[in-house]
């Protein structure tokens, strides 16, 4: 049993956060939408900004539109055509068919959990995109017991580009 | 293969190495590898075995374990003293001895006493041969002891079910080491930006005849400290030869009572052979590691550091926060989960409240005192 290097994603995504172009910034920035921009680094489906249930979803705290529907049988799924939308450089997400399903999960408390596992899992795809961002070959991605996902990457031993790290020494040597 | 995990916002990286560096500075810019080092002018133990000369009239190869035993005790000297006879290395001998262990095999808490020349070990899986992993350089092992050449034996005598090397620990299909190739590859991991500090076998109690030769063909100059990283379950023996080439131990303290040991790791007399392990270490410069296994303070950590309080001026204590549910720990519903912060705080505290010196709190003269 070896000691490990015990850290956490916070750091990546603030990495992240940085490394956002100034697009996606001005887009954050328009609709000063908190919650769109994680759900942006958590890959949650995206919503299009004429829906009226985004504005729920981007903003827990405005009051929700009269005109949404409350209850699954209330929505006319048939007019709700399965589309894709995209902005500047975002990625290409597909529409859930049924924006319905956002109100009365959310009225439950069960899509809250659904989103807490939902950041959990693409807690992992943040980790394995910065990893592959820093040159390590992924070779497996697997969901173990008790919400842990474990990363192996091929240990590229005598192809290592290493930056110097900073030695702090003691002792003689 | 290197294994990282997420859990929640948390991440661990398991061994990581030299290469992982440039990832933790880029997440941390205030990472920095900490060292404590020994000095250019530390003599690893077998290095001085190596140069006590021994003189004998008969072939080591033709003698028992109590005559090898009986001609180690000797007063070595140098080579210049000894005109007659043949002379051979105390190193020799003690290499000789661990062979003749296997013939009937006590090395661990097993005791089974299995002629691995004949076959394998029902309890280890292993035979006359040895088998390692590939060596690496590890840069997040005690200040002390980092950056470390790891090597990890493979064939255990712990079934832990939440073992996190449990594949790199199996003996199937694998190739018995060969030192050569072995010390190829630490004196190229030598070579790199930044100096090394000790050299550690990971492992080594059912493996100890593979060790002593791969030391036995360590070039004259190497001269890292050798820290040997085990389970503590290892027979006074084990620990006898062991102790002669040992700079450093560096034993994983698992459980506090032999009822956990035997339901997590299915051995018998846990305690009795980690106190053994303790004593026959006394002398030497000991760091043992605590593992914090999730719901396991009270029954396990709290006795164990109770135990360790006797030894307190011989060791230091490293705390390990990072236990994943790996293998089959999903078999005990109490390991399924990391442990706490609260349960490792406690346990961190309680290596305070029984006066023990906490590796991470300083250890700038380990190797000075």
């Amino acid at each position: 049993m070896s000691r490990a290097y015990t850290t956490n994603t916070r750091t990546i995504k603030k990495r992240q956060k940085k490394l956002r172009t100034p697009e996606e910034t001005t887009f954050m920035k328009f609709f000063g939408a908190k919650d769109l921009c994680n759900s942006y680094v958590n890959g949650l489906h995206m919503i299009s900004a004429q829906d009226p249930a985004m504005e729920f979803q981007a903003s827990m705290t405005v009051p929700l539109p009269m005109d949404v529907p409350l209850s699954l049988e209330e929505i006319p799924l048939a007019s709700l055509p399965e589309r894709k939308e995209s902005w500047s450089s975002f990625r290409e997400y597909t529409v859930p068919k049924s924006i319905g399903y956002v109100v009365p999960a959310i009225e439950s408390g069960a899509g809250l959990n659904e989103s807490a596992q939902d950041t959990e899992r693409n807690d992992a795809q943040v980790l394995v995109e910065f990893l592959e961002e820093m040159g390590q070959k992924v070779h497996e991605v697997k969901a173990l017991s008790a919400g842990i996902t474990r990363i192996t990457v091929a240990d590229l031993m005598g192809a290592r580009q290493v930056r110097e790290p900073e030695l702090v020494m003691a002792g003689g040597r | 293969m290197k294994a990282i995990y997420q859990i929640g916002d948390e991440v661990i990286f398991h061994d990581p190495n030299a290469e992982m560096a440039r990832i933790f500075a880029e997440m941390d810019p205030t990472y920095k590898v900490r060292s404590v080092q020994p000095g250019r002018g530390f003599v690893p133990k077998f290095q001085q075995l190596r140069k006590e000369m021994i003189q004998t009239y008969t072939p080591l190869i033709e003698m028992d374990s109590k005559e090898l035993e009986e001609v180690f005790s000797r007063k070595g000297g140098s080579v210049m003293n000894i005109m007659k006879g043949e002379v051979v290395s105390k190193f020799n001998v003690l290499h000789a001895l661990s062979l003749s262990s296997l013939s009937e095999c006590r090395l661990c808490g097993w005791d089974c006493g299995v002629n691995r020349y004949k076959g394998r070990s029902l309890r280890c899986g292993l035979g006359k041969e040895s088998f390692s992993n590939a060596p690496f350089d590890h840069i997040s092992e005690e200040y002390s002891l980092n950056p470390a050449i790891v090597t990890n034996f493979r064939g255990c005598a712990l079934n832990c079910i939440y073992c996190i090397d449990y594949e790199s620990l199996s003996v199937k299909d694998c190739a018995p080491s060969d030192p050569g190739k072995f010390w190829d590859q630490v004196l190229k991991l030598q070579r790199q930006d930044f100096p090394v500090t000790a050299l550690e076998f990971t492992n080594p109690t059912e493996s100890f005849p593979g060790l002593m030769e791969i030391l036995g063909q360590a070039p004259d100059h190497f001269n890292l400290p050798v820290v040997l990283n085990c389970h503590l379950y290892g027979s006074r023996s084990f620990y006898d030869m062991a102790n002669h080439v040992t700079d450093v131990w560096l034993p994983d303290l698992r459980y506090g009572n032999d009822k956990c040991a035997k339901k997590l790791s299915g051995i018998d007399d846990y305690m009795k052979y980690a106190r053994i392990g303790l004593n026959a270490m006394r002398g030497s410069r000991i760091i043992v590691r605590i593992l914090v296994l999730p719901g396991h303070v009270d029954c396990c950590h709290g006795p164990a550091l109770e135990l360790l309080s006797k030894y307190r001026d011989d060791c230091w204590v490293s705390i390990l926060d990072q236990y994943i549910p790996e293998h089959q720990a999903y078999l005990d519903p109490s390991l399924n989960r990391r442990p706490t912060k609260e349960e490792i705080s406690e346990v961190e505290s309680l290596v305070d409240r029984y006066g023990l010196r906490n590796i991470a709190k300083g250890c700038d003269d380990f190797w000075t005192c």
